[in-house]
């Protein structure tokens, strides 16, 4: 079966979402569709799947065409797809979540699940997907949740499957099974649309790849393009993928940490026994899969978690018990894991956004007092420096693009005087430009002669920043490695594998 | 947006239009009777409804009308309003009200004013000379409720097999505790007479300190947990003297058959249907004719700062008739009750 | 001249839902004031006629609420002019203590607060501000700030615990503040009972009246029983206006209202705001239970703290937890609450008409879909938002 899309337009407003954009994927065919976030990719997407229409165009489904105005006919012409945000109800199970909205009823109107059961255990087992049919999904990992929504797709009899930016919430090795079952999937004749903006994995899967940029298709190109070529592409510019990293000289410790236990509220161990250096001038990233106590690890270093045993010492000065006012104050720059929950109040302007952290400080203040004018000054300063492309500093940042925002965190963490930089999961969600940006700003403070603490699940963020890398896995630090281990080693000690092969540094 | 603001101007004009409109018309010569309501509004089962349907029946010498209050702070305002409304007379319904009603009086010396179950004295600037100045346009509206309640408490000893009777108060106001000590009294005139010796509970008229009492007149809980504090001790007529507070009282005896109840201030019989089969009998508090009388006074001219005292004689206050449990009430004491009337009406018998 | 266009599409774009709801609710109100007419009903057989007299007694009823609440000719006559402001007088005296418990409400929205306890701060403002007024004699002026620090002191204390107790404990606001008002409503009962509050004399609870140099004094003579207290309202508007939006602990307020996650990240101590933005609250409903006391009412009774506490609620979210709007907010339902009454004497229309002009005004701006849909706008403001915020933790 072949889908087309042919001369798809859609505007909101002022705005050109897509702009008549053509693709066509056969059976048994993985079609990537690259392009930076805002680019139009999971506009045009939602259109296909019905929920957005277009303004103008076709859809074709073996040549011919069909009106598809909600998920539902959709699903009827055989078109499934698996959101970057699943649509599961987390308190049901997998069978449940399955059924919904397709529900069979017994006498007096018992569900039947017998036949969900079945069906997913036939597809499983058919694609070694290995998912419970009983187990409650919100209990499930990350990477078993979409598979269920794959799962939900195929026993709907989807012949072409949509997936929108589905690396995005998955470690490595999740990341890795996902792109194996796309190949299956593609054996067995399905095609495949994989929105993304990673390119490894476009190069790894994809048959052919489709570039879109502000809302038009700009090109085409093969999986052998090398990712600087599929980049400049994305971005409309040249790119620099793996940032110049100068050989320097490291200086004395900044931040030591000795044996840190911490405890969630039920008294459970989180993290246990973690101990490790971070010296002026150097890099030192935390590798682990999401969940194995990074997070945890980052907070209690500004002393956001409660219950932190142990000693941590910044410049000589024992830290654990400060509030997170004083932490920060004592010269740490903080970024969090979650700009849009923790770094960010989106209701609030740039301005604000940019003195969260120092609005008790001259020149914000005076006293009990605050000084706007003040603040906007410094903040149009700011937005210069840190190029932030904005209207105006009094709009909300909530208004900015995903590498705008995380600019704005950068602008205000790194125009204090700061001894060491905490950045957690820093390029998360962003597209190539500002990643390269982001990239090159933790250089610079590591070159300036700051400590830098990285955390990242992201292997080549890794492999690209660090002087040092710390692999963490279920709450304890495995092995701190020097930055010429290979990916496979990494990739081995991030799933709790120590290898002869890594050595100690 | 621009169509919404043809359709709002096209509004405010028709609110306009309509708005330009007639005053109500004028009545005839009846006078204008206007009355200031407690808190608990004008369909409260008690004093309010009372009051207005005194009112109500005085309609065919007066035009009449009321607001209502949500709290304290709305009586003056709304005394105020009868002021500007030209009222001829504006009753206070409550002690509550009476220092506002004071206040007008002494503000617009040609109108005249009546306070529902206060003397209506003025009591100085600060609110705080007892007993207070009479005012020579406020009537106070008061009742004689120890009579009727004497009569009760008589009654409720002749018919009690257990030898104990209770009594409770909402809270220990004059205009409550006259009932109580009407009732104890006369429990214990029917001891004198027929030497027994049936005990009153809650209520002591020596020991007012002691008294039961439930704090307000909204907590049916404690009304509740009151009355079955009584049964259980052994009472087996209990009078409520706490306005709607009865209810749960009835509803107690209903559920449990160990009691009956006195309803209190006007026939139970009629307001509370359900509890019929329960109440032994009512002391009626006639605030509607204390109301219907002041009303005339001021029509025939005869109006007079002389308060209004309800009495069994001019049958301002009164006992209801036993009703369905007429039967279980032995007809010696029906008799004896009777004449009990009779007796404090022409002063033979003192309640006090 | 530019700016003042900005301002006035601004302005228009805020006020357009609040307003398009009361004209809503005024359109509906309407109808029922008409179906709820015996003289309207028995036309029922001549539509015509039936629409004209319905026409009459809404534009009397409204008419007679606008007397009662800005003016009415019929008061000047054999008075001065100025005794036909009057009704306004009486709004501005319903609306003063409405003002500070509504700010109250909204100083708590804006750090992500539900004060549902200003009931209870009122009535503690109430007792403080009484107790010093009767109990102790002081010279003019200093009596009366005296009086009026006092409440507002009480009930910041009041209110100051159930911001503790949600930073020490993480007991929600919300449950306890509702329980808080029980204890308020027994402890005003009791204590009026008390030796020290009960009026000699009496024994209904009803304290002495506070002494002259303690009250607020009137503002347009003793006929108008307006006084001073509106300032102490409008001062207190301007002072959450310039907390907000001009100090750093305003700052610290919004940020942990609109995002507390965010601002504990960037080292704003949450217990901090809780506690101190809680005590600002009693402060600011204590204040209203004050000047309700020591301008207006001057004798405390049990029921002294009317629905100020609860209407606020209501006013802090019609006016968007602003400062500006909760002050008009106010005065509306202050103008709806005394207008009733002449609406009621005047016309018959039963004053709980009043009660369903406000429910339909709020479940309007609660349903801003209701009012697009209504008036064929889209892009109305909302506040939605504000309504949702108080629940997160």
């Amino acid at each position: 079966m072949s889908f087309e899309l042919r001369g798809i337009t859609k505007t909101f407003g002022s705005l050109v979402a897509n702009d008549s954009i053509d693709l066509k994927v056969e059976a048994g065919e993985i079609l990537a569709i690259l392009g930076e976030n805002g680019a139009g990719k999971s506009t045009l997407m939602n259109i296909a799947y019905g929920l957005l229409q277009a303004d103008s165009g076709t859809i074709l489904v073996d040549g011919k065409e069909i009106s598809i105005n909600e998920p539902s006919d959709a699903l009827a012409a055989g078109i499934g797809m698996v959101h970057q945000h699943f649509m599961l109800i987390p308190v049901f199970t997998v069978a449940e979540n399955i059924i919904l909205g397709h529900e069979r009823t017994g006498r007096a109107g018992t569900l039947k699940l017998e036949d969900a059961r079945a069906a997913i255990k036939k597809v499983s087992e058919e694609f070694g997907f290995d998912v419970d049919p009983d187990a409650i999904v919100e209990e499930l990992p990350v990477g078993v949740q979409q598979r269920v929504e794959i799962i939900k797709a195929l026993i709907y009899n989807a012949k072409v499957l949509i997936l929108d930016e589905p690396t995005a919430v998955l470690t490595p090795q999740e990341t890795d099974d996902l792109l194996r079952i796309m190949k299956d999937l593609k054996a067995k004749g399905t095609a495949i649309i994989f929105i993304t903006h990673k390119l490894r994995e476009v190069k790894i899967a994809a048959d052919r790849i489709s570039i879109i940029r502000r809302g038009k298709v700009v090109g085409s190109a093969q999986p052998s393009a090398s990712q600087e070529e599929l980049a400049s592409l994305m971005v409309g510019r040249e790119v620099t993928l793996a940032p110049d990293k100068t050989a320097h000289t490291i200086g004395d410790v900044i931040l030591s940490v000795k044996d840190i236990v911490i405890k969630d509220h039920t008294g459970r161990d989180i993290v246990s026994d973690i101990s490790f250096d971070v010296c002026a001038g150097e890099v030192l990233a935390i590798a682990g899969v999401q969940g194995n106590g990074q997070t945890e690890v980052a907070r209690a270093l500004i002393n956001l978690e409660d219950h932190i045993v142990g000693s941590m010492k910044l410049d000589g000065v024992e830290i654990n018990g400060f509030s997170v006012h004083k932490s920060l104050d004592e010269g740490i720059a903080f970024i969090p894991e979650s700009r849009e929950l923790d770094g960010l109040i989106s209701s609030f302007s740039i301005a604000e956004n940019l003195v969260l952290d120092v609005h008790t400080q001259a020149p914000y203040a005076k006293g009990i007092s605050l000084s706007p004018s003040q603040i906007r000054a410094e903040a149009e300063k700011r937005i210069i420096e840190f190029d932030i492309r904005t209207q105006s500093v009094s709009d909300p940042v909530s208004s900015l693009s995903g590498g705008n925002k995380q600019k704005v965190v950068l602008a205000r963490e790194l125009s204090r005087p700061v001894k060491l930089l905490i950045a957690s999961q820093p390029t998360r969600g962003l597209d190539v430009g500002s990643i390269e940006f982001v990239h090159e700003r933790i250089l610079a403070e590591r070159d300036a002669g700051r400590a830098v603490l990285l955390f990242s699940t992201e292997l080549d963020e890794v492999m690209a920043l660090a002087d040092r890398i710390a692999v963490m896995y279920r709450g304890k630090i495995l092995a701190i490695v020097n930055s010429d281990v290979t990916r496979d080693q990494l990739g081995l000690l991030m799933a709790g594998v120590v290898s002869a092969g890594a050595k100690s540094a | 947006m621009k169509k919404s603001f043809k359709l709002i101007t096209l509004a405010a004009a028709a609110a306009l239009v309509v708005g330009v409109a007639v005053a109500p018309a004028s009545q005839a010569a009846k006078i204008k009777a206007c009355l200031a309501l407690d808190t608990g509004g004008v369909d409260d089962h008690s004093f309010n409804a009372s009051a207005w349907a005194g009112a109500q029946a005085s309609t065919g010498i007066a035009s009449v009308q009321y607001l209502p209050a949500t709290s304290a702070a709305d009586f003056a305002p709304n005394i105020k309003k009868f002021v500007d409304q030209k009222c001829d007379l504006i009753i206070g319904v409550g002690f509550a009200i009476s220092g506002a009603i004071v206040d007008s009086a002494n503000l617009n010396p040609t109108i005249k004013y009546a306070v529902v179950d206060d003397q209506g004295y003025d009591h100085g600037p600060k609110g705080d000379q007892y007993p207070g100045k009479p005012v020579a346009n406020v009537k106070g509206l008061t009742f004689s409720t120890d009579e009727p309640s004497f009569m009760a408490g008589y009654a409720a000893a002749g018919y009690s097999k257990t030898g104990k009777v209770a009594t409770y108060g909402g809270a220990p106001y004059p205009t409550v505790t006259i009932f109580m000590d009407g009732f104890a009294k006369g429990v214990a005139y029917y001891n004198k007479i027929h030497k027994k010796s049936v005990k009153v509970l809650g209520w002591d008229p020596a020991k007012p300190d002691a008294g039961t009492f439930v704090g307000d007149f909204q907590n049916q809980n404690k009304a509740l947990s009151i009355s079955t504090g009584f049964e259980q001790q052994g009472a087996d007529v209990i009078f409520p003297v706490a306005g709607g507070l009865g209810g749960a009282t009835a509803g107690q005896s209903l559920k449990g058959k160990k009691s009956v109840t006195i309803w209190v201030d006007s026939d139970g019989y009629d307001l509370v249907p359900q509890y019929r089969s329960v109440l032994l009998t009512s002391v009626v508090k006639g605030i509607g004719e204390s109301v219907k009388s002041v009303i005339t006074d001021v029509s025939t001219k005869k109006y007079t700062n002389a308060s209004y005292v309800g009495t069994l004689k001019n049958k301002g206050v009164s006992l209801a008739s036993y009703h369905d449990l007429a039967k279980k009430v032995p007809g010696q004491i029906q008799n004896e009750v009777r004449q009990l009337g009779k007796d404090i009406a022409s002063g033979k018998v003192s309640v006090k | 001249m530019n700016s003042l266009r900005k301002l006035g599409t601004k302005l228009s774009q805020v006020a357009a839902l609040p307003f398009l709801s009361f004209l809503l609710a005024f359109f509906i109100s309407g109808i029922l004031i008409a179906v709820s007419d015996s003289r309207v009903l028995k036309l029922a057989g001549h539509p015509w006629q039936m629409i004209k007299m319905a026409g009459t007694v809404i534009g009397n009823a409204y008419l007679a609420l606008f007397q009662g609440s800005i003016f009415d000719i019929n008061l000047t006559h054999g008075h001065s002019f100025f005794q036909g402001f009057y009704p306004l007088s009486e709004t501005i005296v319903t609306a003063t203590p409405l003002i500070l418990t509504g700010l109250s409400v909204a100083l708590a929205f804006q750090s992500g607060l539900f004060n549902i306890g200003a009931q209870g701060q009122f009535v503690f403002g109430a007792i403080g501000a009484s107790y010093i007024g009767f109990h102790y004699s002081l010279p003019p002026v200093l009596h009366l700030l005296i009086s009026l620090a006092g409440g507002a002191l009480l009930a910041s204390i009041w209110g100051g615990f159930v911001g503790l107790l949600k930073a020490k404990t993480g007991a929600h606001e919300v449950i306890v503040t509702i329980m808080m008002n029980y204890i308020a409503g027994y402890f005003i009962l009791w204590i009026l009972k008390t030796k020290a509050f009960l009026r000699p004399g009496r024994i209904d609870p009803m304290a002495p009246e506070v002494g002259t140099n303690a009250r607020l004094p009137h503002l347009a003579g003793a006929d108008l029983r307006i006084h001073a207290g509106i300032f102490v309202a409008l001062l207190a508007a301007l002072f959450v206006w310039w907390l907000l939006t001009r100090t750093t602990m305003g700052f610290k307020f919004r940020s942990v209202g609109a995002n507390a996650s965010a601002a504990k990240t960037a080292g704003i101590s949450i217990a901090y705001v809780t506690t101190a933005t809680m005590a600002l609250c009693g402060a600011l409903a204590g204040l209203g239970g004050a000047v309700h006391v020591l301008g207006s009412e001057y004798a405390m009774t049990a029921d002294i703290a009317g629905s100020f506490g609860f209407d606020a609620i209501t006013v802090a979210l019609l006016g968007r937890a602003k400062p500006v709007g909760t002050v008009f907010a106010a005065l509306l339902f202050g103008a709806l609450r005394t207008g009733g009454r002449t609406m009621q004497s005047n016309t018959e229309t039963p004053l709980d008409i009043v009660l369903v002009i406000q429910a339909l005004i709020v479940l309007f701006i609660a349903a801003p879909a209701l009012v697009r849909y209504v008036f064929r706008i889209k892009n109305l403001k909302t506040s939605a938002s504000i309504t949702s915020k108080g629940w997160n933790g």
